[in-house]
């Protein structure tokens, strides 16, 4: 039986987010270089940058504006998970800014008013290629760092699977194997952003943690390897037990992503289709959330963010006959309008 | 009846009128077009059609009434309407393609241009307030500069005197300058390049010496200029 120890939940000083934006905006611009025209440029800057860096206060006033974390913070919540091109874009840019989007309100919403003493519920975040999907997972698993939850946080399935160096037979039990490579690395990398929580532990049984949070990427089922089926990994063993909401005090964040998964269309982005009959049954009763491409306002703040920080160079990506462009050549797509705008 | 016959004078009249120097005696065309020499090249600015009829001058209404009716060419598929093109940089490309993998070249060279103003954007977040205004970070006026910069002045050319060859100085036409300054670049990133760099990588570590008027690109072309000061003696073998 799992036993739920209450932990001390540590939460952050409650301002009024209203008067918090405005003071810190003015401050922000004191420091700016433009000491003159202050109160005109605050209106343009305000647009796409909120100071609220703490996830738990993101409201719907500040759907589309990117917020920033700093970047030991960084360190110690993302050591691994977030995308490759996002990591260059920190730095190159010197910072980390996120977009505070609908789906990830929506799903920071259901991970506030979860019941620790219920079952763990399980979300599955979808969507097509480049909209952002572990965009959200990141930004949830910000949320959750700050709350003092327990991350366990798994980038890519997909890599556990596929392309497997070394294969050990397992001593627990003599039909499975192990990858020591892949499970060291990602302790490592567990390691970094729960160390607080490790020292609570004193035996290796899992059940003793006060709450319990994990994400993976969502891959299809079932599907074979070279050599070995994924039934008879250790690693995708226990990450299935996990997935069986079958314990309480926490919530199971899942994304699909058809990029690395294998045998399944490139245009295939439903659930149904990335995860195959077993999957979805294994994964069912779950809370979809879909993502999709940037609306108007979020992709006049994202324009808007690459100006500011002199991202788009090209001098006729300015005008407005640019931005038509690259709103028409990217279709709103997060992804597509970072690869273009990367050689404008 | 009447109208398929007009058509068909009226193409004749075209043929007949066109300039004779078409063809001469003795010289065969080397390039030759399977168009018809009335037909007007396409205009791919939308600006131009923009304009509304009173800004127009006489002479671009006549240009617009002739559209109306002459046959215009078909656009070649790498000509677009799009504000971000570049002939220079399509030029670039197409030296750069091998075997007609356009998507590859294509993808280099906007890697290329990444990766400078990756290098350049981060300089300029780490620099202070004096450098930062020195700092370029706009790569296409890096690219054009920098290819302005690899051009040379004089060539040489060979001309045969006596039985001998001779290297003689002689001016460039502007378009030998720039095949010769991208030329050089391309094969230079080709030639010393380590096989496991990529080849965005080592363009963008090019252009960016030869931006600041350094490099093994620049120094080809203080060569080129050294030998056509050496042979300065024979530049009187050359008659045009």
């Amino acid at each position: 039986m799992l036993r739920s120890v209450k932990g001390v939940i540590c939460q952050g000083p409650k301002l009024d987010s209203g008067y918090f934006l405005h003071a810190s905006a003015r401050a922000w611009l004191s420091a700016a270089v433009n000491q003159d025209a202050q109160i005109p440029a605050e209106k343009p800057r305000a647009v796409f940058r909120t100071n609220e860096s703490n996830p738990a206060n993101h409201a719907e006033q500040h759907e589309g504006q990117h917020y920033s974390i700093p970047l030991q913070e960084v360190k110690v919540v993302f050591p691994h998970g977030l995308p490759y091109r996002f990591q260059m874009q920190m730095k190159t840019f010197n910072e980390s800014c996120l977009m505070v989007r609908k789906p990830a309100l929506e799903l920071l919403g259901y991970l506030k008013s979860t019941n620790l003493a219920h079952p763990a519920i399980r979300y599955v975040i979808y969507g097509e290629k480049g909209t952002g999907k572990t965009m959200t997972l990141c930004h949830a698993i910000h949320y959750c760092a700050k709350q003092d939850w327990l991350v366990l946080h798994i980038p890519d399935a997909h890599v556990w699977v596929k392309n497997c160096r070394e294969l050990m037979q397992s001593s627990y039990n003599k039909e499975r194997f192990d990858q020591p490579l892949e499970a060291s690395t990602w302790l490592k990398n567990f390691k970094t952003s729960n160390d607080h929580f490790l020292k609570e532990i004193k035996t290796q049984q899992t059940y003793m943690w006060s709450k319990r949070e994990s994400t993976e990427k969502g891959r299809p089922l079932g599907e074979v390897v070279e050599q070995v089926s994924p039934e008879e990994l250790t690693l995708v063993h226990n990450l299935r037990k996990m997935v069986v909401n079958d314990w309480n005090g926490g919530a199971i964040v899942t994304t699909l992503s058809q990029t690395g998964s294998l045998f399944k269309p490139r245009s295939a982005y439903l659930p149904h289709e990335l995860l195959g009959k077993e999957g979805f049954d294994t994964l069912d009763p779950f809370i979809p959330i879909r993502v999709s491409n940037y609306s108007q306002r979020e992709f006049e703040s994202c324009y808007q963010y690459y100006l500011d920080r002199k991202w788009l160079q090209h001098d006729r990506a300015r005008t407005e006959e640019g931005r038509k462009e690259l709103l028409f050549l990217s279709n709103s797509n997060p992804w597509q309008l970072e690869r273009i705008s990367a050689y404008l | 009846m009447a109208a398929p016959t007009a058509g068909r004078l009226a193409a004749l009249g075209r043929r007949l009128a066109a300039p004779a120097r078409a063809w001469l005696p003795g010289l065969t065309q080397v390039r030759w077009s399977r168009y018809d020499p009335s037909y007007l090249e396409p205009e791919v600015n939308k600006e131009l059609y923009r304009k509304p009829l009173e800004e127009l001058s006489e002479e671009e209404k006549m240009q617009q009434e002739l559209k109306a009716l002459q046959p215009i060419k078909a656009t070649p598929s790498n000509v677009t309407s799009s504000v971000f093109s570049d002939p220079t940089i399509s030029k670039f490309t197409n030296m750069m393609m091998k075997g007609g993998n356009k998507v590859l070249a294509r993808s280099i060279v906007t890697q290329t241009l990444e990766t400078i103003k990756r290098k350049q954007i981060e300089k300029y977040h780490q620099a202070s307030e004096e450098e930062r205004e020195s700092i370029e970070c706009n790569p296409y006026i890096i690219f054009h500069q920098a290819l302005k910069n690899c051009q040379p002045i004089i060539g040489l050319c060979n001309i045969q005197k006596g039985g001998k060859t001779y290297q003689v100085p002689s001016p460039l036409k502007d378009n030998r300058k720039r095949f010769l300054a991208m030329k050089w670049l391309i094969t230079e990133c080709r030639e010393h390049k380590h096989h496991r760099t990529f080849m965005h990588e080592k363009l963008s570590q090019e252009l960016l010496q030869a931006f600041n008027n350094e490099g093994p690109v620049i120094k080809r072309k203080h060569d080129m200029h050294k030998m056509a000061e050496a042979n300065r003696a024979y530049a009187h073998y050359r008659w045009w």
